[in-house]
């Protein structure tokens, strides 16, 4: 009992340390373009760090910033854990917030109610838009990669249509009129920074992810589905089913990041107001290994990468250089294996060396 | 709305989608997954520019760099996953998160301007085939990317369907243990196929930046790589039915240009530009499924000395 402990112990070691390779990795090859294009990296990183941590408002931004980071992340989690790769967060985000909008706009309810009926709808645009994918994966085995991508693409020229047309206000920029005062989450600190109840709801749903994924039956049932298919079905679990409903609860967890964006930061539907979370979900679900905590951290650190991003832009470096580095950061986590068979081979040799000395 | 118009816009908006697609179809029966296509096309987007600013205009060149572009991108997806076993999907969308970025950032470092490259001059028409009596004026007024795209596809069809090569690339798709027991090198040859696969989809972006439009704009293929992952399957990994989705999909998109241009079509352009993503969801979903896809897609083969 106590080795099998320490063995887990030390294979968590291990992903740590893939982990933070692929940081460093990518972090150093980003330096490289930095270099490139004329900065010096310890000076923009720093500067990046400076702008996502540097004052409260950089904190509240770098927070308020995960947010949605951490719902999409754990959304692509979440799916992975069911053996399906969502690649249409960013859809179900967009889903999500329409219809959380389309209640912040529509109903009349009381103010904590009012909130509590857009989040539920929020959730329920996110499930519906990932389920159109879940059913053509049931029902006549179409790949849930080039569905949902299809989803993605046709949820946000949909949206657009949408708030650019029926339900355009007048002004300037393409967006809905503001969601009433009800439907809005109430400031925890409103001055100088603005941190709502929104985090409270993350917060539910990390922990509600992670205990359905460790102590639950379903849980149990949904891994052994993403691990084994057969070995899965051969032991009389539905995967057709789960896979199903596993996809579609990844997609209300998107569809809560759109909603929490329109009722608690902007109060209404703009046209392309994500700057790919969804998409972002994907590497953050990778960096956080697929685990409800490491997403957190992993969304985290995204966030500091891209709110720093502003401040290195006063360095004189493009601020895609973060989208470089989360590529890269995705291409190391890829390719973990060269790593993991160089260790192996390090470790070889030194056991030939020893044993070579002995002899 | 002038018909003719329309027609010769869809081949137009096919070539970038077809060369792509038909890329994708060599890599994937070759049994690696690449959604990084879209990536792999931003990246010969930008280079062929990069190659056509610096040689003052050269098409070749610009073509060229345009293919080394694609082709670097497919190198290193095959290091990742061919060499090494790495997760194919993984892998290819890092590929593509990293030419977004990188894009965006060479742009404005090496140009020193956000957004768009400056223009270069490419010669549109090929001049060429001006010399050849009777037609010659009409063929030369014809891009000569369709050239090299009518070439491709030939050669494509011809080399897949009529030479060992074909057979081999199949069989190393289908079942790459029993190919190897065989004699075939399973790995020399899915690193051809995605070299060929980002040369190509490197070849479909420098159509769209020095054949079609005359500068890099950041994210200017906005969804075509995906579309061709589309095609690919609609066209049931085969080069004729590829060509004839990626044509359905450039018909798509010229019926959205001219309904832009004419007045008389009263559908938002916005409505408009779903119909090529809600036809394949339902020719996916009513008629193709997703049970044609080579066997042994997505699946590493490691070479023993890994293992």
């Amino acid at each position: 009992m106590m080795k099998k402990n320490n063995k887990n112990l030390l294979l968590n070691h291990q992903e740590y340390f893939y982990t933070i390779y692929s940081i460093i990795g990518a972090l150093l090859v980003g330096s490289i373009f930095i270099v490139f294009a004329g900065g010096n990296p310890f000076v923009t990183y720093g500067a990046m760090l400076k702008g996502s941590l540097g004052s409260q408002y950089a904190l509240a931004d770098t927070f308020n910033n995960a947010l949605p980071l951490i719902l999409t992340g754990l959304s692509v989690a979440f799916a992975s854990k069911v053996g399906v790769f969502n690649i249409g967060a960013e859809g179900q985000l967009y889903v999500g917030a329409l219809f959380a909008t389309l209640v912040g706009l529509f109903l009349d309810l009381p103010p904590f109610l009012h909130s509590l009926v857009a989040i539920l709808a929020a959730l329920i645009g996110g499930a519906a838009w990932a389920f159109i994918a879940a059913i053509l994966k049931e029902k006549r085995d179409v790949n849930v990669v080039i569905s949902t991508i299809l989803l993605n693409y046709l949820a946000i020229p949909l949206i657009h249509y949408l708030v650019n047309g029926p339900l355009r206000t007048d002004g300037l920029i393409v967006a809905t009129d503001k969601i009433k005062e009800s439907a809005r989450l109430p400031f925890v600190i409103k001055m100088p920074f603005g941190i709502t109840t929104a985090f409270i709801y993350v917060f539910i749903a990390v922990v509600i992810t992670y205990i359905v994924l460790n102590y639950t039956a379903f849980g149990f049932k949904i891994k052994a589905v993403g691990s084994n298919r057969f070995a899965a079905n051969y032991s009389g679990i539905n995967i057709g089913f789960l896979s199903l409903l596993g996809l579609v609860l990844a997609g209300s967890l998107a569809g809560l990041g759109g909603g929490l964006e329109v009722i608690s930061r902007q109060y209404r539907l703009i046209s392309g107001f994500s700057p790919g979370y969804g998409y972002s979900g994907i590497p953050i679900a990778l960096l956080g290994r697929r685990s409800p905590i490491g997403v957190v951290f992993a969304a985290m650190f995204f966030s500091i990468l891209s709110t720093g991003a502003i401040e290195m832009q006063s360095q004189g470096i493009s601020t895609s250089v973060i989208s470089v580095i989360q590529g890269l950061v995705v291409l190391f986590i890829a390719s973990e294996f060269v790593i993991r068979y160089l260790i192996k081979k390090i470790a070889e040799n030194r056991l030939v060396k020893k044993e070579g000395v002995k002899e | 709305m002038n018909i003719g118009v329309l027609l010769y816009s869809s081949v137009l908006l096919m070539i970038p989608i077809g060369f792509a697609a038909i890329g994708a179809t060599i890599n994937e029966k070759s049994g690696i997954v690449n959604i990084g296509i879209e990536g792999m096309m931003l990246m010969g987007a930008f280079t062929s520019v990069l190659g056509a600013y610096y040689s003052n205009g050269n098409l070749l060149i610009g073509i060229i760099c345009g293919i080394l572009g694609g082709l670097i991108l497919g190198l290193i997806h095959a290091v990742i996953t061919v060499e090494f076993g790495g997760p194919q999907p993984v892998s290819s969308l890092g590929i593509t998160l990293f030419a977004t970025g990188a894009t965006s950032f060479l742009l404005e470092s090496i140009f020193g301007q956000k957004g768009s490259s400056p223009k270069v001059n490419t010669p549109k028409t090929s001049e060429f085939l001006e010399g050849i009596p009777l037609v010659g004026e009409y063929l030369a007024d014809i891009s000569i990317f369709i050239y090299i795209f009518i070439v491709v596809v030939i050669a494509a069809h011809y080399i897949i369907n009529k030479t060992p090569i074909g057979l081999r690339l199949m069989s190393v798709g289908q079942d790459p243990k029993t190919a190897e027991s065989v004699g075939i090198n399973v790995w020399r040859i899915r690193y051809i196929a995605m070299m060929v696969s980002g040369g190509l989809a490197g070849l479909g972006g420098s159509f769209l930046t020095i054949g079609d439009l005359d500068r890099f704009q950041e994210n200017m293929i906005a969804g075509r790589g995906y579309i061709a992952l589309a095609a690919m399957i609609l066209g049931k990994w085969s080069v004729k039915g590829t060509v004839m989705a990626s044509l359905l999909f450039g018909f798509f998109e010229a019926l959205k240009i001219q309904a832009q241009l004419s007045d008389s079509i009263n559908i938002p352009i916005d409505l408009l530009s779903l119909l090529p993503y809600v036809i394949t969801l339902i020719v996916l979903g009513l008629f193709i499924g997703g049970a044609t896809g080579p066997k042994s897609l997505n699946k590493p083969f490691l070479k023993q000395k890994y293992q």
